[in-house]
């Protein structure tokens, strides 16, 4: 029992941090008419400053790592991205009122990467003292690109039947998805962080910046969540169920892949956080383009809809529940 | 003074932009305008200024002006069966007047 209060204890301060805070202050904005608007041009920068900073941290940080520690993680994060993906097309694809590639895209979208997600868990962990390996963010594309590229082979197999060539056209759906302005983005961090100096910009400009830009970031998401609502509830209410259960069904199989190398190597804490929390979120910034282009007869309303107005405020109410667990179970 | 000439429109998302600038290279256009928007379709609201999560979701208006009816149309035809056959977009080819023709 005095486990339980402790959780909720522990789960109810999480909600007040102001990263969540701004969250739940955008969706009340936007569920209240507010006219308030966030110009596009400002949250472009916001979301390439968050990208680059969480690069180049990531890089700077690779650059004293050993290569043999970020071997599991960076195998798990794949898996991640590949088991979420096939997860949602077994499942999600045997409900009657689900439209194959609907469901396949959706699915897609949960296995991939969420950068706000991420840089929230960042700002929160490190609020908490939570000591994680700085280069734990370079996780992102491997499991972001895997999930994307699993859901389009799937797409077009359920299309074509098994005639279909996926093959040929991977090599340029990797490279689509690798010039897509948040992947690009976050990689030129990373190599700037690896084989340059930019330390003194990093710590003078990108780090102090980077919690109120997130702080930005969160009202335009829980703005954006809510508008995305009303596309939502035209949908089949199975995407409503998938979108509250499979970020904590994900996450906790990230949480448990992360427990699992933390036994087996040492893996801290924070990095099975952030894997977790990298499972539990659903790409809503680079994600959509990709699909929307590469699998043009799946409807945007059903998996975007999912993603942004549930998926991800889940998410994001559920990177406390990851910290606590790891308060609990994991030794720092 | 003025030479009769036709000008073609499309209005597609931004994720598109490059399919039709593809298109009209190969067509051989000597030179086209795009200008960014905002509004309402089957895809709901595409915003013109306000925050959007996708960028690739707002859209963005083509105005090319040739002389010549023929190509034309076949330039809008491909865009409806090889761009927009599973993507939103509109296309629609009305008469104009120019002046210096020999831009056209």
């Amino acid at each position: 029992m005095s486990t339980v209060v402790e959780f909720l204890g522990l789960f109810i301060t999480q909600l007040q941090k102001p990263t969540l805070a701004f969250l739940l202050g955008g969706m009340l904005l936007a569920a209240l008419g507010s006219r308030l608007e966030i110009p596009d041009p400002i949250y472009q920068f916001i979301v390439l400053l968050l990208l680059l900073k969480i690069g180049m941290g990531a890089g700077l940080a690779l650059r004293a790592a050993d290569p043999v520690e970020l071997l599991l993680p960076a195998l798990a994060a794949m898996g991640l991205g590949l088991v979420i993906v096939l997860i949602g097309r077994i499942t999600l694809c045997l409900i009657p009122s689900v439209q194959k590639e609907d469901g396949i895209a959706t699915a897609g979208l949960f296995g991939a990467v969420s950068v706000s997600t991420l840089a929230a868990a960042m700002v929160i962990v490190e609020e908490d003292g939570i000591a994680y390996e700085a280069w734990a963010p370079a996780l992102y594309p491997f499991m972001d690109i895997p999930a994307l590229l699993a859901a389009i082979v799937l797409a077009k197999m359920a299309r074509r039947g098994k005639g279909s060539r996926p093959r040929t056209r991977l090599r340029s759906l990797i490279l689509d998805s690798l010039r897509g302005s948040a992947l690009s983005a976050l990689l030129l961090g990373i190599a700037l962080g690896l084989l340059t100096r930019p330390d003194p910009v990093f710590e003078s400009f990108y780090e102090p910046l980077f919690r109120g830009l997130l702080s930005l970031l969160m009202l335009v998401m829980g703005m954006e969540a809510y508008a995305r609502l009303a596309e939502l509830r035209r949908v089949a209410h199975v995407y409503a169920a998938y979108g509250l259960l499979a970020p904590l069904l994900h996450g906790t199989l990230g949480f448990s892949l992360g427990w699992a190398i933390h036994l087996a190597t040492g893996f801290s804490p924070g990095g099975v956080v952030m894997l977790a929390v990298m499972a539990a979120s659903s790409s809503d910034v680079s994600g959509p383009p990709t699909l929307r282009v590469a699998i043009p007869s799946a409807n945007p309303a059903v998996y975007i809809g999912t993603s942004t107005s549930v998926g991800t405020p889940v998410a994001l109410l559920s990177i406390p529940l990851w910290m606590t667990l790891a308060e609990l179970l994991l030794q720092p | 003074m003025t030479t009769p000439a036709v000008k073609l429109t499309i209005i597609v998302e931004r994720l598109l932009k490059p399919q039709v600038e593809a298109l009209m290279q190969e067509a051989g256009l000597a030179g086209w305008s795009i200008f960014p928007g905002g509004g309402r379709g089957t895809h709901g609201v595409h915003r013109a200024q306000a925050a959007q999560l996708v960028r690739e979701f707002a859209i963005v208006k083509f105005e090319v002006v040739l002389r010549d009816r023929a190509k034309a149309d076949a330039l809008a035809q491909r865009l409806t069966q090889e761009v927009m056959a599973e993507q939103p977009g509109v296309v629609w080819i009305e008469s104009v007047e120019v002046l210096r023709s020999s831009k056209f």
